[in-house]
């Protein structure tokens, strides 16, 4: 059962994504922004990362800078969520190494397809 | 602006009281912490709901026989799901608007006192200008992109 880490200050939008996850069969550790995100990795391997742009102490192209310069996260895909779309974001998750950039509101069928695209 | 009869040129704008000042912040503040108040509604209401939904989804899979019923259901708790995301674009947007109002706050105070910090006058104009973040285009909502 793969593990996903999914990252938001929103505790209802965590819940969200926590439901549409594990009732696909996947397993979910929450994180209230990028701070809290590497304080709950610790020492842990997840599949995969999901992660809100706009978070405070450390916001989510910061959070996927940092988790590249790890090497157990080299190739774990990290999807960025949230509601920034512009072009100028996208390029910066991209640069920072994220896997994909998601615009909320998301689908959670859509959502559920491109994770098991990405998972190795 | 044309000028009032009686007045021979253009009228001036007359400055605030400090008095007058110091109420018109009192009142963007309690503005700022009434939309706070809003924000944490909606965020409980959210939750509440969320927690209903899926205690009704976990009852319904054990009443749902067949793989057709159980789709069906599968369909419309996604529809709620993805609806139900307002709240947190909502949330967003209102805290833009109480940094705004704040930042508006303090800009007319520092006006008022003739406080000459130009750089915090700066960094308060450019904390009211900042964009909200949920200005997406309605065609980008719900779109992915893998890179």
């Amino acid at each position: 059962m793969a593990a996903i880490l999914a990252v938001d200050d929103s505790s209802s939008l965590r819940q969200m994504v926590a439901f549409t996850l594990k009732s696909s069969g996947f397993d979910v550790i929450e994180a209230i922004d990028g701070q809290d995100a590497i304080e709950k990795l610790g020492d842990r391997r997840v599949d995969l990362v999901l992660t809100d742009q706009n978070m405070p102490r450390m916001d989510g192209i910061t959070l996927v800078k940092h988790l590249r310069s790890l090497p157990q996260f080299k190739a774990t895909p990290i999807l960025i969520l949230t509601t920034e779309s512009s072009d100028e974001m996208k390029q910066a998750g991209r640069a920072a190494g994220a896997t994909g950039w998601l615009v909320k509101p998301f689908d959670p069928r859509k959502l559920v397809d491109v994770i098991r695209k990405v998972l190795p | 602006m044309n000028p009032t009869p009686g007045n021979t040129g253009t009228s001036q704008a007359q400055p605030l009281a400090i008095g007058e000042v110091a109420e018109l912040q009192d009142q963007l503040f309690e503005a700022a912490t009434d939309l706070d108040r809003l924000g944490g509604l909606l965020e409980d209401a959210t939750r509440q709901l969320m927690e209903r939904f899926s205690a009704a989804n976990e009852q319904a899979q054990l009443l749902l026989g067949d793989l057709e019923s159980r789709e069906g259901l599968r369909r419309e708790l996604a529809g709620a799901v993805t609806a139900l995301q307002f709240q947190d674009m909502a949330a967003q947007v209102i805290s833009h608007t109480v940094q705004r109002i704040r930042g508006v706050a303090d800009f007319i105070g520092s006006r008022a006192v003739a406080d000459d910090d130009e750089a915090e006058s700066v960094a308060v104009v450019e904390l009211v200008r900042r964009h909200c973040p949920v200005a997406q285009r309605q065609v980008d909502a719900g779109s992915i992109e893998l890179f």
